[in-house]
């Protein structure tokens, strides 16, 4: 942690030594937190890319009372939802009703890998994932993404509802796969 | 059975939790080519914002010496020459000098007194004449002797001090960024799109004015042995801007501006007339120049004009205060219109617009010896004109909601300032207005 306090404090100071050391600490968690969100390798690599680039430049304002990672990833959220945003505006705002409940599979647990759940998000459409990974993985409110995304309350939860309908069918559909490949 | 949402929710967090993606070398390569840039940038940013500081602080030392030095006028009581009532006695015993006079010979300080028949007696204190000039004193005893009669012209006896006890350090707290996108609570980023914002500042113009005048061949007959050239002056105000969505922006605001010239050689001999004598007790005598004829205050006598010549003897001729200061000051409501040709740093634009002019001190001032006396005003001045004004204007953020603002700015009178149709003058002003604007909502 003190090897941290040392690094940032160094940034701060526009060293950049010290900058390639945070990069190096932070760029795969933060790689993969764009790669949550975004279409593509390349896009998540642009937004990594302009992510720190507001880390470096904002770091001054870092004034060590909270999770420096924590601070770091609201950053590279934020970064992919403007990104986000100026490319597809229009995919936010619509609503459907929420659909009944089809889930008809158990799971026994959540014996997933890494790569399996990243390519169930990644294959949510754009508005669903948007809204699951702030509100699941990220832990904003409706409210905080009303605000941040510019759509309504109700938008960001019934888009929330069908992303786990969504992600539930895929689940469903993999622990299919692996009963049938069992026997 | 996945029948709650908690549990979907619960699988993909733990799942995702700690996930690293190590991204390809070449994200570091782009990345540290952008923060060299980056810094490139903000070298070139601190350079025109310390620029800016300094000019703004000049600007201000500026104008606050200006403020002082035009502001201060000349306290002086003078001795308003009173001729007597009838021109014959006017020069045997129109005069008495009381007690504290002496005589000019010994160059001491002198006062003079009119006769009991006159009760605007008023103290005065006159400057001590340097011993080359013939300062003769009319007086009863040596009426035979004086062979000039001279007002003698007040000289300021205030000296300015322009020891400023300004503050020793004046600093400009110098932010590392214009917009502070990331706080400590970190907020969410705005929009790009620009939203409709309403800004107030203060702004302080030190300009200088001039003219494009024509006159009546009259006119031009009567004044063409005087020289005009431009002054310098000092406004400032209060300014309201309203920033449009688009690059469009409007402002108006309350301002006081100066306008006026300096008037030079009105010095003039003439022989000695009955007619003009009685003239200038009934102060018809008037200094002419383009923007009009320099009239008395009223209720004032012809403190413009003093004799210069032998006086009561043959040819007393007169002659008016060498140079004269004509200023008019407007209260200034401007309506203009803004556009944004640079939408970042710098953040230049082009304004333009028309401002009402509402007249509020018409004023001329005696010029001698770097002090000034008001002596009158000009005549037939309109209360109200229009001016028609472009600039170009440079904004430097010290941070969110406050900017240093820079803007020289070409004003011209589309009226004539004169509601004689003998005189034609339309002052142009060129000023620098610098000052503070904050947005306020």
């Amino acid at each position: 942690m003190d090897n941290l306090n040392q690094i940032i404090k160094a940034c701060q100071k526009r060293k950049a030594s010290a900058q390639k050391q945070l990069y190096t600490a932070f760029a795969a968690k933060m790689f993969a937190v764009c790669m949550l969100y975004c279409k593509d390798k390349t896009e998540a690599e642009d937004c990594l890319q302009e992510g720190f680039i507001k880390v470096f430049t904002n770091i001054d304002k870092f004034n060590f009372k909270g999770s420096f990672e924590g601070w770091v990833r609201r950053i590279m959220v934020n970064t992919v939802i403007e990104v986000y945003r100026k490319k597809q505006p229009e995919t936010l705002v619509d609503e459907f009703p929420v659909l009944a409940d089809d889930s008809d599979c158990d799971i026994v647990d959540s014996s997933f890998s890494h790569d399996e759940l990243m390519t169930m998000i990644q294959e949510l459409p754009p508005k669903y994932k948007l809204v699951f990974n702030m509100y699941v993985l990220e832990g904003y409110s409706h409210a905080e993404i009303s605000e941040t995304c510019g759509i309504s309350i109700g938008t960001s939860k019934s888009n929330l509802a069908r992303a786990r309908q969504w992600l539930q069918r895929s689940v469903n559909n993999k622990l299919l796969e692996k009963k049938q490949a069992v026997c | 059975m996945l029948g709650k949402k908690k549990d979907i929710d619960a699988v993909f967090k733990t799942g995702l939790s700690g996930y690293e993606i190590a991204p390809e070398p070449y994200v570091w390569e782009a990345l540290e080519s952008g923060l060299a840039q980056q810094k490139a940038q903000r070298r070139t940013l601190i350079m025109w914002r310390s620029l800016a500081a300094a000019c703004a602080i000049i600007l201000l030392l500026v104008s606050f010496g200006m403020f002082f030095k035009v502001s201060e006028p000349t306290v002086l009581e003078q001795q308003r020459f009173s001729m007597a009532d009838e021109p014959g006695e006017s020069a045997s015993s129109g005069l008495i000098i009381d007690d504290k006079v002496v005589n000019a010979k010994s160059n001491q300080p002198v006062s003079i007194s009119e006769n009991d028949g006159d009760k605007l007696a008023e103290q005065v204190i006159v400057q001590q004449m340097p011993k080359q000039e013939p300062n003769a004193i009319l007086h009863e005893e040596e009426v035979g002797q004086v062979e000039s009669v001279q007002l003698l012209a007040g000289k300021s006896e205030i000296a300015f001090n322009n020891d400023f006890n300004l503050a020793p350090e004046l600093k400009i707290k110098r932010q590392n960024n214009y917009y502070p996108l990331f706080a400590s609570a970190y907020e969410a980023p705005e929009t790009s799109q620009k939203k409709r914002t309403l800004s107030i500042g203060g702004v302080v113009t030190p300009a200088y004015n001039s003219k494009v005048s024509s006159s009546s061949p009259a006119v031009r007959s009567a004044s063409n042995s005087v020289t005009e050239s431009g002054i310098s002056s000092l406004g400032g105000g209060i300014q309201l801007r309203i920033n449009t969505k688009s690059r469009w922006s409007f402002e108006t605001g309350v301002l006081y501006a100066q306008v006026g010239q300096e008037v030079a050689g009105n010095k003039q001999s003439r022989s000695y007339d009955e007619s003009l004598m009685n003239a200038q007790k009934s102060t018809s005598i008037e200094v002419v120049n383009s923007m009009g004829a320099v009239v008395p205050n009223n209720g004032r006598d012809n403190s413009l004009f003093y004799a210069d010549g032998p006086g009561f003897i043959e040819s007393t001729s007169f002659a008016t205060v060498d140079n004269i200061k004509q200023t008019l000051d407007y209260i200034e409501i401007p309506m203009m219109a803004r556009y944004s040709i640079l939408n970042q740093f710098p953040y230049i634009s082009i304004s333009g617009g028309i401002s009402s002019n509402f007249l509020v001190n018409n004023a001329a001032y005696a010029l001698t010896d770097g002090s000034k006396e008001k002596i009158g005003e000009t005549s037939d001045i309109k209360p109200f004109v229009l001016s028609s004004s472009i600039g170009v204007g440079v904004d430097v953020p010290l941070s969110k909601v406050i900017r240093l603002s820079l803007e020289p700015r070409l004003k011209y009178f589309i009226n004539s300032v004169s509601a004689n149709e003998n005189y034609s003058f339309h002052p142009y002003s060129f000023g620098v207005y610098g000052g503070i604007t904050f947005v306020i909502q």
